[in-house]
């Protein structure tokens, strides 16, 4: 009960009821209070851990080699697993990876000047992607005057004695391919073949080196001869990504509908092409000999759009590309050609490709 | 602890202490505690942002060195020299800082770092040959030098552009990846603040409340005491401090301010009382003077009239006349009765001995019309009573009562005990009273006619006011009566041993 003096006015008795809530309200402040300070200290963690996680950018270790990858940033597969091969074995190796990303191909000045910068930043080795060319010359040799080993990532036509090569024959690749697609259809006249060629296989600036491109259609034309199984109706390039993949597909099943099989040097192109075909129906009719191995691509295989794709192992070589520049670091220039076999998956083993994974 | 803090907390001073330190405690640490986060997170931001300008300032300090370089080449000025060394120096020393070494953790910025700080290097190497070269005059070492140092110098700047790009992108990606918790931090931390001055406000309403409620309540009970109220409970303080102390005096004060007042209202009472009795002596003083007044009118030269009425009774008894000296002994036997003191004591007896001589005159002249009977106690008749306490009553009975009867009635005395109580009552058959004159006579406000045809002229009011004042006893007097009914009037004393007691305890009062 609460009285009042009738003069003053004021309570001059607070009952147990008002002692209680004075306490629940105490009591409620001080949790809002605890549970307040201790959610801004959680925060808090968070903004910090946020701050830490980006500045640690994944690497750690003690490096004892510094190398420079000059490579492609596009979204080719073979890349990406080229890529993924280098940082592994560079974990692997306790080698530090500066990632120089080209994102136009045929950039030779950029090639140049990151070969450059890497010989004057003194790095262990470098690796680069494209493929040898003979004005990487003077750059080349200026690194490997200052005993910087290079591992090109592509095996050209023409050598370099100072630079070591990591990757597929392109000439048995081409075979292997010749001998895929002449399985592709179940045809007693010559299968009618159309090969799309990406931009990054064809030396343009210097027609009169055979590009990679020209090694790997040798070798097709070779296993054509040889067997007489594949009539080669067209052999489309792929300039850019304006006039694209699809687009070349639908040239040629326009231009030429008797086409059984379609052929594509790489993973994006495959994919592509096999859109191209289900969108005009032409499943069963025509299908695509591709390269790489994506999720969409087995996919492709499991329906029967793709009859089966040539992997040329990108993440093996890029594996072999630093275990190679850690061997020879600190030793004088030795020529090394480390090949990469190609496997060819078909419906038949897919699985086995998703079974075996990523391995150097 | 309670006991502690009971100790700790032992005046107001100390309380109002105690609570601001408290708030204070609260407030601050929650001021602290956001600061430091505050600070933290600036710190960081600064961090973010300090690598950015810090390559800028390199590649300034690189543009300086490219400059002073150039200009000395192509116009070989001294001042120029002076200041590309300066500024090599400095080009140089920012560079040593900017290599990083790779332990630990390191990122892809570490790296460019390294790549920049041996870049700076070959360019400085390259500057300082082209110097020397244009120092000995060897103009195309100098300029294949200077070309070289050129290229290297666009080698650094690609990379520092590199280097801020990627510091910005990782910026951006951590200042979006932090802006949410920050969001959340914020809110956290204006909950906080909110909640801790919530708390401190009712912190301080609670300790204040418990704090005044003290003086409220003395507030409060001096209210009541001054409209009177000293009934009202003690004023109970928990707390050990001033107020408690307060509070004890305060109801030591009440207690003495009641029985202050209680005393003297005691006192009143027994003044009050005091003077009423005086006021009563005096009134039966003034009734005893009346009577005595009246008396000593009636005995106007009493001895005269003694002795005339001796003369006539021996006259009549040589006359032979009997009757005769039979009444006028029985006259003087009331008269010298009645000339008697009023205030002194008669044995019950003597009142009794003048009312058969009363008897007597009244047989001469009224024969048997009026008779007499007594039922007395004779035990009772050595009691101590005042005079003149019974004739008056006989006298009202033969006068009021029975004296315009014609057939005459009967007066009957009667001196009997019961409880306790000696009752003398005088009762007539004769004409009654209405209520009206029993309750007056009861009163003492009888009318003066009342009195008229007494030969004492005393009244029934004067004999109870002087048996009260006998005996100090109160109920003396009942009177029964009603119109044609006839009257009794019953005098009620206390016995005898009553009347020691009383005595007794007159006594012990005195």
């Amino acid at each position: 009960m609460v009285m009042n003096c009738i003069q003053t006015g004021i309570p001059i008795q607070g009952g147990k009821k008002m002692k209680w809530l004075y306490k629940i309200a105490l009591a409620l402040l001080f949790t809002t209070m605890v549970t307040s300070a201790v959610l801004a200290a959680y925060y808090f963690n968070l903004v910090n851990k946020v701050y830490d996680e980006s500045a640690l950018n994944v690497f750690s270790g003690n490096p004892k080699y510094h190398f420079s990858l000059i490579i492609n940033s596009g979204d080719d597969e073979y890349w990406q697993s080229f890529t993924e091969g280098v940082f592994e074995a560079a974990k692997a190796h306790n080698a530090a990876i500066e990632y120089n990303p080209i994102s136009d191909p045929d950039s030779t000045d950029k090639i140049i000047e990151y070969i450059n910068i890497a010989n004057k930043s003194r790095v262990d080795g470098i690796i680069v992607n494209s493929e040898y060319s003979a004005s990487y010359s003077d750059a080349i040799n200026n690194a490997a005057n200052s005993g910087i080993h290079i591992v090109v990532g592509m095996v050209g036509s023409v050598d370099n004695n100072r630079l070591s090569y990591v990757g597929n024959s392109f000439y048995d690749y081409g075979i292997k391919a010749a001998k895929l697609i002449s399985q592709a259809k179940d045809k007693r006249t010559p299968i009618n073949l159309a090969v799309i060629l990406s931009n990054a296989s064809r030396n343009e600036s210097d027609k009169t080196v055979m590009s990679q491109s020209d090694i790997m259609m040798s070798g097709i034309a070779s296993v054509i001869e040889s067997e007489k199984k594949i009539n080669l109706l067209c052999t489309m390039y792929r300039k850019s990504d304006l006039l694209g993949a699809e687009d070349l597909t639908r040239s040629i099943l326009t231009d030429y509908p008797e086409v059984d099989v379609i052929f594509c040097t790489n993973a994006k192109d495959t994919q592509a092409a096999a859109r191209v075909i289900v969108e005009r129906n032409l499943v069963g009719e025509v299908v695509i000999v591709g390269t790489g191995v994506t999720e969409e691509i087995k996919h492709y295989i499991e329906k029967g759009i793709v009859f089966g794709v040539l992997d040329r192992n990108g993440y093996s070589a890029g594996y072999k590309s630093v275990e190679l520049l850690c061997e020879s670091v600190g030793d004088s220039f030795q020529l090394s050609y480390v090949n990469i076999a190609t496997d060819i998956y078909t419906a038949i083993n897919i699985d086995q490709k998703q079974l075996k994974g990523k391995q150097p | 602890m309670k006991k502690v803090w009971k100790r700790v907390l032992h005046s107001i001073k100390s309380k109002i202490i105690a609570v601001f330190v408290l708030t204070m405690i609260l407030a601050g640490s929650t001021s602290i505690f956001i600061l430091g986060l505050s600070s933290n997170i600036i710190e960081k931001m600064d961090d973010m942002f300090s690598d950015n300008v810090e390559i800028k300032n390199f590649l300034s300090d690189m543009y300086n060195v490219n400059a002073n370089l150039t200009n000395y080449l192509v116009t070989n000025d001294s001042d120029s020299l002076v200041n590309y060394y300066r500024y090599k120096d400095i080009f140089s020393e920012k560079a040593q800082n900017m290599f990083r070494e790779m332990h630990g953790i390191y990122s892809q910025n570490d790296l460019i770092y390294k790549d920049i700080a041996y870049m700076v290097e070959a360019y400085l190497c390259e500057t300082e040959a082209a110097v020397t070269a244009k120092r000995m005059d060897y103009a195309n070492v100098y300029i294949a030098r200077y070309a070289e140092a050129n290229q290297i110098s666009g080698f650094i700047r690609t990379y520092a552009d590199r280097l801020s790009l990627n510091i910005l992108s990782t910026n951006t990606t951590q200042y979006l990846d932090m802006s949410e918790n920050l969001n959340n931090l914020r809110t956290a931390n204006l909950i906080l603040i909110i909640s801790v001055i919530s708390l401190n406000v009712l912190v301080l309403a609670y300790l204040t409340y418990n704090m005044t409620k003290p003086i409220i309540k003395l507030a409060h009970s001096a209210e009541e005491m001054s409209k009177g109220n000293f009934d009202a409970d003690d004023v109970e303080v928990y707390a050990q401090d001033e107020l408690s102390i307060m509070a004890k005096a305060f109801n030591g004060m009440k207690h003495s301010i009641k029985n202050y007042i209680s005393e003297l209202h005691d006192k009143a009472d027994t003044e009050a009382k005091l003077l009423e009795q005086q006021i009563e002596n005096l009134r039966i003083q003034s009734l005893l003077v009346d009577a005595e007044i009246k008396a000593l009118q009636m005995q106007i030269n009493p001895h005269f009239l003694f002795n005339t009425l001796n003369a006539g009774v021996q006259l009549a008894m040589i006359e032979g006349a009997d009757r005769t000296s039979t009444f006028l002994d029985n006259v003087a036997k009331i008269f010298r009765y009645n000339a008697k003191s009023l205030d002194r004591k008669v044995k019950l007896s003597d009142e009794i001995e003048t009312i058969r001589a009363y008897e007597g005159l009244f047989q001469v002249r009224f024969g048997d019309i009026i008779r007499f009977e007594y039922d007395i106690d004779q035990s009772l008749l050595d009691l101590d009573v005042p005079p003149l306490i019974i004739q008056p009553l006989v006298e009202n009975a033969t006068i009021h009562g029975i004296g315009n009867l014609e057939q005459g009635g009967v007066i009957r005395i009667a001196i009997q005990k019961s409880d306790g109580v000696v009752r003398i009552s005088v009762q007539d058959n004769g004409v009654g009273m209405p209520e009206e004159t029993r309750r007056l006579l009861l009163m003492g406000q009888s009318s003066e006619t009342e009195k008229s045809g007494h030969m004492t002229g005393i009244g029934v009011h004067n004999v109870v006011q002087r048996l009260k004042l006998f005996f100090n006893y109160e109920d003396v007097i009942e009177v029964k009566s009603a119109p044609g009914s006839g009257t009794q009037v019953i005098l009620k004393i206390p016995c005898p041993d009553a009347l020691k007691q009383t005595f007794d305890s007159m006594l012990w009062k005195a």
